[in-house]
């Protein structure tokens, strides 16, 4: 690299870093938040369920 | 356009493109890295050290555009009250402020050897750092209400009235750094540019491009259901009780 | 017109009334000033040279701390929205607000400005041009602060979140009031740094009005 490997490797490897945590970051808070509302909705669909039965 | 502002159409659409999205994201930056790490010639004042730029003008592009399309995002909230345009604005900002961060922080490293000197208060990079301001800004003035909703709206407000000022806080800098600039500074991406430096550029700003897509879906969609668990909670409180 | 001159005159009132603000204000601008040669040293070739940019500076920070109390009264006791349901149109409510707010606060730090060029050794040609770009400046920075706090005023801790929101709006409004004076200090040429201030602050009128009295509106509803 010229020498200048201390500044280039760093300068794309910080690039990296960020983009990749706001990536996970971004994509586990979806996870996160449908598999909220996955378990949510069964719970409302059980009680329809047994209050209908009922 | 309406036909874009019901929420679960949203939904649909996003979740098709998504994965395109992501996938253009890797290919592209991968593409880009290995044509701007392998291919392109090293300049010819500043050596090998510009490979940094491959990575510092894109990121530095997209911190402004994402910045634009939060301005246009907040004015379609405001002005047509388009639902889903103030989730997009929310989700952008901490997109741009990442990029921002990063322009600066490559735009650093690159400048250390160039000038000798961890910061320089050039007109690019002092801008820049104005425009991190800004996002954060707005980001905080949107967390501070305890609506969201309304801490959307008002962060719109601010989102337009920053967006008014960043051509005259950028005119005010470069005034402001002729000023004070003593000698000629070497500018960053050299003079015109050549192809092969210019291919690797556009296919990261394009790789770059796609991440935003692929990353404002993900908030976006979270963001809506996050207000689908909200409403839901509440009606089931109220049966409860 | 009669009700905005009402506006004006009651907000003085209660300004003059509670006294705090604008002496407080005058008080953190001294003191804020008197900091820096404890700073930097007593060096006047120092002081000097960083004269016109500490009393921007300082300037710029008085005129923050005192943004909060802008419509925070009145969004308190309920006479925002009195004051909207009124005759006169919320932008220029916030004109006459920040009319008061100006002459309240802003008017004196450009009144006490000269005597502290003095103890910051500023050559004595900058006088005249400090005034004149803070008389033009100092309205700006009440009325892009009139966008801050109308934004915050519905928050609890709006304090330093006005900061945030607003210093980086003042930039520009500090990169030519700090240039008009320099370039007197040097012999240059001053107008075309105080005909851009004037130029701001003739945009800043009707663009500040109107969305700080947005903001408003979101706040109070």
């Amino acid at each position: 690299m010229g020498g200048y490997a201390a500044f280039v490797w760093p300068a794309l490897g910080l690039a990296a870093v960020a983009m990749a945590v706001l990536y996970l970051q971004s994509h586990r808070s979806l996870r996160a938040r449908e598999a909220e509302l996955e378990s949510l909705q069964a719970e409302n669909s059980q009680e329809s369920q047994q209050s209908h039965e009922a | 356009m309406h036909r874009f502002a019901n929420p679960t159409r949203f939904m649909r659409y996003s979740a098709a493109v998504l994965p395109w999205a992501a996938w253009a994201t890797a290919v592209l930056i991968v593409i880009g890295l290995y044509l701007a790490l392998f291919v392109a010639p090293p300049d010819y004042q500043q050596g090998e050290s510009v490979r940094i730029m491959f990575v510092h003008v894109p990121a530095a592009w997209m911190a402004l555009f994402v910045y634009t399309g939060m301005a246009a995002a907040s004015a379609m909230a405001l002005i047509w009250k388009h639902p889903l345009s103030d989730i997009a604005a929310r989700a952008s900002a901490p997109i741009g402020a990442c990029f921002t961060v990063i322009a600066l922080a490559t735009g650093s490293l690159w400048g250390k050897p160039m000038w000798g000197a961890w910061w320089v208060w050039d007109a690019r990079l002092t801008s820049m750092l104005v425009l991190l301001f800004l996002y954060l800004g707005y980001m905080a003035l949107a967390d501070a209400f305890d609506d969201p909703a309304r801490g959307a709206k008002a962060a719109a407000i601010l989102a337009l009235v920053g967006f008014v000022n960043v051509p005259i806080i950028k005119f005010s800098v470069d005034w402001w750094n002729t000023l004070h600039q003593p000698a000629s500074v070497i500018k960053m991406g050299g003079p015109a540019i050549h192809l092969s430096m210019l291919a690797p550029l556009l296919i990261m700003v394009a790789g770059f491009t796609a991440y935003y897509i692929a990353v404002l879906i993900m908030r976006m969609r979270t963001e809506i259901i996050t207000a689908k668990l909200r409403s839901l909670q509440m009606s089931r409180s109220e049966r409860q009780s | 017109m009669t009700a905005f001159w009402c506006l004006v005159r009651r907000d003085l009132r209660l300004a003059f009334r509670r006294g705090g603000d604008s002496v407080n204000v005058m008080i953190f601008f001294l003191l804020t000033i008197t900091l820096f040669p404890f700073g930097v040293g007593p060096e006047q070739a120092i002081l000097m040279r960083i004269a016109p940019g500490v009393i921007w500076v300082a300037a710029l920070l008085a005129a923050m701390l005192s943004l909060d109390g802008l419509f925070r009264g009145d969004f308190d006791d309920g006479s925002l929205d009195l004051m909207i349901l009124g005759p006169l149109p919320l932008e220029m409510i916030v004109l006459a607000k920040c009319l008061a707010h100006w002459l309240a606060t802003g008017l004196p730090l450009v009144i006490v400005a000269p005597l502290l060029a003095v103890l910051l050794s500023m050559d004595g040609e900058g006088f005249t041009t400090l005034i004149g770009a803070m008389l033009l400046g100092t309205p700006i920075l009440s009325l892009v602060g009139a966008i801050g706090a109308g934004l915050t005023v519905s928050l609890r801790g709006g304090g330093v979140l006005i900061s945030l929101l607003v210093l980086p709006l003042y930039i520009p409004v500090l990169i030519f009031g700090v240039g008009a004076v320099d370039a007197a200090v040097y012999g240059l040429a001053a107008r075309p740094h105080i005909l851009i201030l004037g130029a701001m602050l003739i945009a800043a009128l009707p663009l500040c009005a109107w969305a700080s009295a947005a903001a408003l509106r979101l706040s109070v509803e």
